[in-house]
């Protein structure tokens, strides 16, 4: 149109960028993605912790003071009068023989985790991955178990293990944790499964891999997330579970923490001092296996596999 | 490598009104590029997936050289796969990734080294062979799904869209590279795409399916120039081929008030129906001066710097153009001077460049000004 064309100016890289965190400047307000939340969720979030908290650090203050202090006065008068003593630890471990319930505890619950997810993960492989006849019947009957209460097998279970005389064994109690603790544990896993890709499934039939080994080497390795979340809910029942242990177990060389605990307790309530430092030592196993296995929890295993 | 042959194929799957795959014969001659190409729903994936043996085939065979696969086993098969999300194995880095398969075959480690390693070299991926698929890009990605694919040597290679995750510029240059890879390794390639620009460049053949038939098969150029019946007429070409519904008179075809001169030999063919649907290519117009040719009024114009397409519509003194008022039609004028928008500009078709079709059929009726060359199938 006109005569002289004027040369579009050449925008530097430089220049970008300075426009571009001016604007963002200007902007004032802008989605903070992944950054710091609102005030009063903080202070909300601060108090359901707080809430949480204080009990347990009930129990560990009281574990520390003397009997006589810790029935008189409440924990928290340690912080103006403080004095400590391991006394309980000591008669906890002297009187109830905590080391010996605590290798029956570690007996117990170890087997009665890493099983389950064993046979909850073959299973779950089963029904996300294969075709057959009855499939969704048995998921469904699978699933309609997680209404069953427990209570409903103890006493079938109980006549059973007498007619096979292994009642108060730990194959007993083993048994009873799979069990219980099965449908919860297929429900789970074989919903993580059913959301991987299935052209990773594909793709493994394509290379020649078998189910054993497409399940071992891939499905495995790829729903971890899923199977250390259900290892962590699954030891902490077995854990602290005290109803199967009684029924099951019994007191007696079998024992585990949970009934160990229970029998520190006299019966008019005498010497619950006691029950503070073996239920902090109780709980030690648990905060650990969760620290451990946290790292588990990471979003985005399959980062990479499909259409990125 | 072999020859891939599908006879009579068909897939229903169960609860299907109609089959996915109808009835394909087709032959993928030893080292052959392959396309199949179709519109969403047309089976082609299916089509795919029932070589890799991911599909189980209702009706029908399917051989691999000499072997009837029909009901093997993907694994017993001898081919390799690469899918549109790559389908990598997230928690393996890009080596074992690529080594997978020979692992599971029992192949010695070391050897399993230098396949991986001959492969990366090829595809560029040496200084990747360590990292996790997460840390790679989606082009590397891609790579290393061919390089699944190629270190493993099969019989053939299965590719169901590779490209469509990937941006524009990357695909188009990711396109040559697999080509390029194909003749080298000379390894039978049947590559599955919706879009037919990546048919045309890269099949040795094109095949292309609707609604589950093959409508036709053929070389590029075939299918260009000689297209069996519309659909496969307003598939094939970007942007695709003006097809219009049009009078017959005794000696050629109405189109506006311009006449278009049929060969006989056409006309006899159409056995006397009143109707049929032309076909011309953007590219088989020349602007003519005023009064010669149709009036064609532009309504918009792309220009992409060598050449300009304009859309517009036949101008129209009386009912006699069926269509042509509904559908823009679109002709390529040069890029340097392209007619500006609402400008009234006269094309002239050459009658050689006219493609007939039957209105009843959709057939193509030969104008049998060229010889038919063979290797083409017609359905």
């Amino acid at each position: 149109m006109s005569s002289g064309t004027v040369a579009t100016p050449i925008q530097l890289q430089s220049d970008t960028a300075s426009v571009g965190s001016n604007t963002k400047a200007r902007g004032g307000k802008k989605p903070d993605v992944g950054g710091k939340s609102p005030l009063w969720v903080r202070i909300v979030v601060g108090l359901l912790c707080a809430l949480w908290i204080i009990p347990t650090l009930g129990l560990a203050v009281t574990s520390f003071r003397p009997a006589d202090q810790a029935n008189s006065s409440g924990w928290w008068t340690i912080f103006t009068s403080p004095s400590v003593t391991l006394q309980n630890y000591s008669d906890v471990f002297s009187r109830a023989n905590m080391g010996e319930a605590f290798v029956n505890s570690v007996a117990i619950t170890v087997p009665a985790t890493i099983i389950p997810i064993l046979i909850a993960a073959f299973a779950a492989y089963v029904f996300t991955f294969m075709q057959f006849k009855g499939r969704d019947f048995l998921m469904v009957m699978i699933v309609a178990l997680l209404v069953v209460p427990t209570q409903v097998a103890l006493v079938p279970l109980l006549k059973l293990y007498g007619d096979l005389g292994i009642s108060g064994t730990f194959l007993a109690i083993w048994l009873a944790h799979i069990g219980f603790g099965m449908p919860l544990a297929i429900y789970l896993i074989r919903n993580y499964m059913a959301t991987l890709p299935k052209e990773i499934i594909e793709s493994a039939k394509i290379d020649g891999a078998s189910h054993f080994q497409t399940f071992w080497r891939l499905i495995i390795p790829m729903s971890t997330p899923a199977l250390a979340s259900f290892a962590i809910f699954q030891f902490l029942w077995v854990w602290n579970d005290l109803l199967a242990a009684l029924i099951f177990v019994g007191p007696g060389s079998n024992q585990p923490l949970t009934i160990a605990l229970v029998s520190l307790l006299g019966n008019q309530g005498q010497g619950w001092q006691l029950l503070t430092a073996g239920g902090l030592f109780t709980m030690l196993v648990p905060i650990l296996v969760f620290l451990s296995l946290q790292r588990y929890f990471v979003r985005g295993l399959t980062a990479g596999s499909v259409k990125g | 490598m072999a020859t891939i042959t599908y006879d009579q194929a068909t897939l229903q799957y169960p609860g299907a009104e109609r089959p996915s795959v109808n009835a394909l014969d087709l032959e993928i001659a030893d080292g052959e590029f392959l396309v199949l190409v179709g519109p969403s729903g047309s089976g082609k994936s299916t089509a795919l997936r029932m070589i890799a043996g991911l599909e189980a085939v209702t009706e029908g065979h399917i051989r691999i050289g000499d072997k009837d696969v029909t009901s093997l086993p993907p694994k017993e098969r001898d081919i390799a796969m690469v899918f549109q999300n790559y389908a990598l194995y997230p928690h393996m880095s890009v080596a074992d990734n690529m080594g997978f398969s020979l692992k599971i075959s029992g192949m010695k480690k070391d050897e399993i080294r230098k396949r991986v390693e001959e492969a990366a070299r090829i595809l560029d991926l040496d200084a990747y062979l360590d990292r996790k698929p997460k840390a790679l890009s989606g082009g590397q990605r891609q790579r290393v799904a061919m390089g699944r694919a190629i270190v493993r040597s099969p019989q053939a290679f299965l590719m169901d869209e590779p490209l469509s995750n990937l941006d524009a510029k990357l695909r188009v240059q990711t396109r040559t590279e697999i080509a390029a890879l194909q003749r080298r390794l000379g390894t039978t390639t049947v590559y599955v795409t919706h879009d037919q620009v990546e048919a045309m460049t890269m099949g040795d053949r094109v095949a292309l399916l609707k609604d589950g038939y093959l409508q036709q098969v053929d070389t590029p150029r075939n299918l260009y120039d000689r297209p069996d019946n519309v659909f496969v007429a307003g598939f094939i070409g970007s942007p695709a081929m003006n097809l219009v519904e049009v009078r017959l008179d005794s000696s050629g075809a109405l189109l506006g008030q311009h006449h278009i001169p049929l060969p006989t030999t056409t006309l006899s063919a159409l056995n006397g129906a009143s109707t049929a649907t032309i076909g011309f290519r953007p590219e088989a117009v020349e602007l003519v001066g005023e009064g010669a040719g149709f009036p064609f009024e532009v309504a918009v114009v792309e220009e992409l710097g060598s050449d300009a397409y304009a859309y517009g519509s036949l101008q129209q003194s009386g009912a006699s153009v069926a269509s042509a008022s509904e559908r823009l039609l679109t002709i390529r004028v040069g890029g340097r001077k392209p007619p500006m928008k609402g400008e009234v500009v006269h094309l002239q078709v050459s009658p050689d460049d006219v493609h007939v079709f039957s209105t009843e059929t959709g057939r193509r009726v030969d104008t049998g000004d060229r010889q038919r060359p063979s290797g083409s199938t017609r359905v």
